[in-house]
């Protein structure tokens, strides 16, 4: 049994989006610690901007697109107990299940952008920020 | 705060108010960002006054609580429109049928309540998500599977009661078949419990699924009769070891008897896994250009073979799979080839024995489903991949077709034409899929886009897709919410006896129609009258 799916949280990522509006590399740069953020090992961008946020003290995420092992084993768990805010620099795939599933948990995309790649023809990655959403005005405490 | 059709604000805010006070404040949301979640994500109708939306949500935590809030919807007369975890995109998602209705989000009910190692089955609540079992299965150490669908992100009950299929053997994959008993919620908020489940203190609830009397779990499949609270399912004991095998024809016609094969060694159990046919030359294949010299689906077959015979291709696969003891199986896929080596030209491949469980490095690039481990990696072929271009989601097609080879033909002759004609921006065209029993479906994916003029072209082509694919016979099991009254007017024998049957039911299980609006195609009595 869940006891964890409280979907009521404070805002504790004020100013992500300006944190994102720069390259993604310097966007790392300013990332909290306890911080996860989710990179694909295939993308140069995105392994620059990783490597950025570790030195920040960011928790790095390793995938090759793919979010299963993540999402079963680890975020699954840690967001029925945790409100835990994600980033990441991804192709879309991994976005979207992230933002529905996140929606699941009350919680929200704060912050996206799409990320040209220097490869000519590759479409471009996305650069985003999932964290609690506001508290409900008028809600009973 | 947006009401429901015909309900004013005073009486839908006592209705919230009476909501709230069996669920907690905190489980009642009707501001625009708490219900953003409740909105289909590949909705064709996304951001149009016809999209469907819902006018709040209730979230409750126990049977108890969808009685009385079923019961409090009675009184008031508000649409309620039940998910489990409103994730089967491209069939609605978690959005209402009904614009205006009330979605009373089960995820909350995600509760095991038994799983029974020894006799195989598990009683659960309509939150509990592939992962979770798996998980939970997992966590105990215990010698079973669970068969589930891409991807595994949805509600156990929710994807049988919608009909779902998943990958490994034809005694479990077909979701819905594999059930064993369900509790449901009336619309008069009294709860039910189908088969055995009807006798107080019942020892064999998940065991057997008839009990006495009529069979009536049917009548809970794509319906708007109540609420699912709970359902038994039958799992795979943990089979030792596994073969997958591929087996290839060299000519077009060859499929006829490579489909009559696999089905006898289907139909006699000699077979358990999932056959999955393919061909190089099918249409709208899966991602990845073929090469530029390649005939394509509308080719000359003679130059189809005379390409495949080239470049050492068969023309038609079937990728076959075996779940046993390591001798059974072996010997099950030497069977497999001595049957299919009457059709000339047959050829192997594969066939090695692979101990269960599957190690986790094996897993990689597979597919998990094949061995009962949840996975979200379908998303890299669907709406939102990598590889097609960028699209809001898709709608499917999804007809059911004769397991013939004949059937195959017939039923890929006329999509591709009438895709075609109809100019229908289709992102994959599956090959035949077997998962259920003695029929294959072909799912047919069309873009929707953030564009609302294509996506009225779209719809427009959709439904006449619908109407053709039924005038030659192949029915839709399953479809968006933006389709669901022109697929029921297809199954339209002797004057829509069997729609009419449906109202009749609804009527009188629900006169007031509170449950589920639209769902399938099936709506209440008040509805049907203003819509004549």
């Amino acid at each position: 049994m869940l006891t964890g799916w409280d979907r009521r949280d404070v805002l504790i990522t004020g100013g992500a989006a300006a944190v994102f509006a720069a390259a993604p590399a310097a966007a790392a740069t300013s990332l909290a610690v306890r911080h996860i953020v989710v990179a694909d090992a295939r993308f140069a961008a995105s392994r620059a901007f990783a490597e950025t946020a570790a030195k920040s003290g960011a928790r790095i995420v390793w995938t090759e697109g793919d979010i299963t092992d993540f999402w079963r084993d680890e975020l699954d768990l840690l967001w029925r107990h945790r409100k835990v805010s994600l980033s990441g620099l991804t192709a879309l795939p991994a976005f979207f299940y992230l933002e529905l599933l996140a929606m699941d948990r009350g919680l929200r995309v704060v912050f996206r952008q799409d990320v040209r790649q220097a490869e000519s023809g590759a479409r471009p990655l996305i650069a985003w920020r999932i964290a609690s959403k506001p508290v409900r005005a008028g809600a009973a405490a | 705060m947006r009401t429901p059709t015909g309900i004013s604000e005073a009486d839908f805010a006592a209705a919230i108010a009476a909501f709230e006070s069996v669920v907690g404040k905190e489980w009642v949301f009707t501001s625009d960002d708490d219900l953003e979640p409740y909105r289909d994500a590949y909705s064709i109708l996304r951001d149009e006054p016809e999209e469907r939306i819902a006018s709040a949500a209730v979230a409750p935590f126990t049977s108890d609580e969808v009685q009385a809030v079923v019961r409090i919807a009675n009184e008031h007369r508000i649409p309620i429109y039940p998910i489990s975890t409103g994730k089967n995109l491209g069939y609605g998602g978690a959005a209402p049928v009904l614009s205006g209705s009330v979605v009373l989000d089960l995820k909350r009910m995600n509760r095991i309540l038994e799983i029974d190692e020894r006799n195989s089955y598990v009683l659960l609540e309509p939150g509990v998500s592939y992962f979770d079992l798996y998980r939970a299965i997992q966590d105990k150490g215990l010698n079973l599977w669970i068969d589930c669908p891409d991807p595994g992100w949805g509600s156990v009950v929710g994807n049988a009661l919608d009909y779902g299929g998943g990958y490994t053997h034809s005694w479990y994959r077909n979701h819905f078949e594999a059930h064993c008993g369900t509790e449901v919620v009336l619309a008069n908020g009294e709860l039910l419990r189908t088969g055995m489940g009807a006798l107080p203190g019942a020892k064999t609830w998940q065991q057997n699924k008839y009990g006495y009397g009529p069979f009536v779990d049917g009548l809970f499949k794509q319906s708007s009769l109540g609420v699912v609270t709970k359902m038994g399912f039958w799992l795979y004991p943990a089979p030792e070891a596994y073969i997958s095998g591929v087996v290839g024809v060299p000519k077009k016609a060859d499929i006829n008897a490579l489909v009559d094969v696999i089905n006898y060694l289907e139909n006699t159990v000699s077979m358990q896994g999932m056959p999955v046919f393919a061909s190089p030359f099918l249409p709208f294949g899966l991602p990845g250009a073929p090469p530029p010299d390649m005939p394509t689906y509308d080719s000359p077959v003679a130059e189809q073979e005379a390409y495949a015979a080239a470049h050492n291709l068969p023309y038609w696969t079937v990728t076959v799979s075996y779940y046993g003891a390591p001798e059974v199986v072996k010997a099950q896929w030497d069977y497999t080839k001595r049957k299919a080596s009457a059709i000339a030209g047959a050829t192997f491949s594969g066939g090695d024995v692979v101990t269960m469980p599957p190690k986790r490095e094996m897993l990689k690039g597979m597919n998990r489903s094949l061995f009962g481990v949840p996975s979200l990696s379908i998303f890299f072929i669907g709406a939102r991949s990598e590889h097609s271009d960028p699209t809001q989601g898709h709608i499917t097609c999804s007809p059911i077709i004769p397991r013939t080879g004949e059937g195959i033909s017939e039923a890929y002759d006329l999509i591709f034409r009438t895709t075609k004609r109809l100019e229908l921006p289709v992102t994959i065209l599956s090959p035949p899929i077997g998962c259920w029993a003695r029929t294959f479906v072909i799912l047919v994916m069309i873009a929707v886009t953030e564009d609302p003029a294509k996506n009225k072209r779209t719809r427009a082509g959709f439904r006449e897709m619908i109407r053709i694919l039924a005038e030659h016979g192949y029915g839709e099991y399953r479809t968006a919410p933006a389709f669901m009254d022109d697929v029921m007017e297809t199954y339209s024998f002797n004057n829509h006896a069997l729609r009419r049957f449906h109202e009749t039911v609804k009527d009188a299980v629900d006169p007031n129609g509170i449950i589920s609006a639209g769902r399938y195609g099936v709506w209440p009595k008040h509805i049907r009258e203003k819509k004549a």
